[in-house]
């Protein structure tokens, strides 16, 4: 029986309508005009030393054809000296090496390989070591960090580099790849994919070559981070949108909502306590036998007066808000010292009044969290959490280093929440794969799906 | 076409790039259709409404903000497009309610087309419909249709997983 996902497939591929011409030949509503126009400005007399230009650069490609005719080209192409791949787990990097295969550059190619060359000092740790350590010192730092599944039946990651000279290379990557999965009893396929300079840049989202060199140049002329090069010569607009959609956007979201429901205890209690501390000090600012009545004056400022003479039954009051104080305290490591120290801690709950906080984290959506991320992120501030470093994240950045700066503190974040999270599933010891069973293994995908690209792909 | 590529694509057209955007069209157009066939009930409208798509994105790329996630941008364009020819077909429906007019529009149902495709439209609500094609076609995890429906992760997981259960049955059914 053929799957009814590949059916599906298949199905909408057969529906689809052609592009009518009227959408194809509808111009394009570009937003730079000043960019757009630039070749009409140019004046009558740049047009015709443009026109004799062509004429001279067609005339130079027709002496160059006809030379390389006659072999004098033939003697003059050097051996490349530098070579780049690219792995693809999900978090995609790329590697510029030497010749000898030393690495001398790595470039994230997505956001979540940012969060891999953020920790520690991997980035730096990589660079002068053998592609073949740095591949595998990498693709375990994505597997430490759950980007590989490591209880999953079938992986999949893709190696690529130009073919040509740099194959050997990638082979020996991919072999050493293939060594560390089995060593660690992960079930992965390594794809490798030789295609031309060209396709590879199409590969990496740099501009199109068909030099090696200008590839390897582009590349290493490239911020490492892939959102610091986002935000280069971000409009402050763009800035914004970027703060929103990678600073305090899912990824935050994430971290902020895994610390909430880990510690959903704590926040529990944490919001019962707040509230009854909120609840002793009304009714002692609305009792009748407060000292200041008719006066609402709070517990605070009624403590700051001791020789002021109580009921039995304010004096009962005011030591039950005591207690309470003094437990939150103990609890929590932070002593409520104020009015204004309350209504702090008890703002972040604002928007949850009269909701289960564990439905509410788990059913958080983006939209809400970017609405009262300071709130959510305060409710961790409450019970005891360092903050600080999300704190940093509150305020929208102004300049392109202000977000770069928010973007690091955000990624070594991901990098120790990560961490954390799979800690024990990275930790689990796993028997290592013998030699027939992963090639049996390989085989079985071969089966399955006709090849290991077709895998790749599916994956 | 993966998310960076779209982005790398709607640079392009963004500066003028034609060709950018028939690549664009190329790879995401089953994406697109699949998710535009969650909103209609036939196939003459979800046709429409793939064009307007595109058109859209060709007339509105002057405001795409790089570095935003541009697949949830035209996801965005494709939905606000059915929405609102869904709302314009409902006005007209409403002006000729009582005419004969009605009647004579003869609708191509996807029911009379494909299999799959029709099994959706029978045993699935537009919600399940979306997850399905958000998961199957656009390969988008359960987090990220989260976000996009807007909903939280468990409801999708649980209606994705109610969703498959229902094909299934109804695909094995159709096969025997």
């Amino acid at each position: 029986m053929k799957s009814w996902k590949k059916q599906l497939k298949n199905e909408f591929d057969n529906a689809v309508p052609a592009l009518k011409d009227e959408v194809r030949n509808a111009p394009i509503m570009t937003r730079p005009e000043n960019e757009k126009f630039e070749a009409e400005k140019r004046p009558v007399i740049g047009r015709r030393i443009g026109i004799g230009a062509a004429f001279g650069a067609f005339a130079l490609v027709i002496a160059f054809v006809c030379l390389s005719a006659f072999g004098v080209f033939n003697s003059v192409t050097p051996e490349p000296n530098k070579f780049v791949i690219a792995l693809e787990i999900n978090p995609a990097v790329a590697f510029v090496t030497d010749g000898n295969g030393v690495v001398i550059n790595v470039t994230a190619l997505n956001d979540d390989a940012d969060v891999i060359l953020s920790g520690e000092s991997l980035s730096t740790d990589m660079k002068n070591k053998r592609l073949t350590e740095a591949i595998v010192a990498y693709t375990d730092c994505a597997a430490k960090l759950g980007y590989l599944d490591l209880t999953a039946a079938k992986n999949a990651v893709r190696i690529s580099g130009s073919s040509g000279a740099g194959e050997k290379l990638t082979a020996n990557a991919s072999e050493s790849l293939k060594n560390y999965f089995r060593s660690k009893g992960i079930y992965a396929v390594v794809v490798e994919d030789f295609i031309g300079v060209k396709n590879l840049c199409g590969r990496l989202g740099v501009n199109e070559t068909d030099s090696l060199d200008e590839l390897t140049e582009s590349l290493c002329n490239l911020s490492e981070l892939y959102g610091a090069r986002l935000s280069e010569d971000a409009s402050s607009e763009e800035l914004k949108n970027l703060y929103k959609t990678y600073v305090v956007g899912a990824q935050t979201l994430e971290i902020v909502r895994e610390e909430l429901l880990e510690n959903i205890s704590a926040v529990i209690s944490n919001a019962q306590m707040v509230q009854q501390i909120c609840l002793r000090n009304y009714e002692i600012m609305m009792h009748k036998d407060n000292p200041f009545n008719p006066l609402p004056v709070d517990y605070w400022r009624i403590k700051k007066y001791p020789n002021a003479n109580y009921t039995s039954e304010f004096a009962a009051l005011m030591s039950e808000t005591e207690y309470l104080l003094d437990e939150y305290e103990k609890k929590f490591g932070k002593a409520i010292m104020s009015l204004d120290e309350l209504k702090s801690v008890a703002d972040v709950y604002s928007s949850l009044s009269g909701m289960n906080l564990e439905e509410a984290f788990s059913s958080l959506s983006l939209a809400d969290f970017q609405a009262s991320t300071k709130n959510y992120i305060g409710i961790l501030k409450n019970i005891g959490f360092d903050v600080t470093a999300l704190e940093s994240l509150l305020t929208a950045p102004v300049t392109e280093r202000e977000y770069i700066a928010q973007l690091q503190t955000l990624l070594s974040e991901l990098f120790k929440s990560r961490t954390e999270q799979n800690k024990s599933v990275y930790e689990q010891p796993r028997e290592a794969i013998s030699e027939s069973d992963y090639e049996k293994f390989i085989n079985d995908i071969k089966k399955e799906y006709g090849s290991l690209e077709a895998f790749w792909n599916k994956k | 076409m993966n998310k960076r590529e779209i982005d790398i694509a709607l640079k392009k057209i963004a500066k003028g790039d034609n060709f950018a955007f028939e690549q664009l069209y190329t790879e995401t157009k089953r994406g697109i259709y699949s998710f535009l066939f969650s909103y209609f009930d036939n196939v003459a409208d979800c046709e429409d409404a793939m064009q307007t798509t595109y058109l859209k994105i060709k007339q509105n790329i002057g405001r795409y903000q790089n570095g935003s996630n541009g697949l949830a941008w035209i996801l965005q364009i494709a939905k606000n497009t059915a929405l609102n020819e869904l709302r314009a077909k409902a006005n007209y429906e409403k002006r000729q309610s009582g005419s004969l007019i009605n009647e004579a529009i003869c609708y191509d149902s996807f029911e009379t087309k494909d299999a799959v495709m029709s099994i959706m439209k029978r045993v699935l609500d537009e919600e399940e419909q979306r997850i399905i094609i958000l998961h199957v076609i656009w390969g988008y995890k359960h987090k990220e249709i989260a976000e996009i429906i807007n909903c939280p992760v468990g409801t999708v997981t649980s209606r994705y997983k109610r969703a498959t259960d229902k094909l299934k049955a109804a695909w094995k059914e159709e096969q025997q």
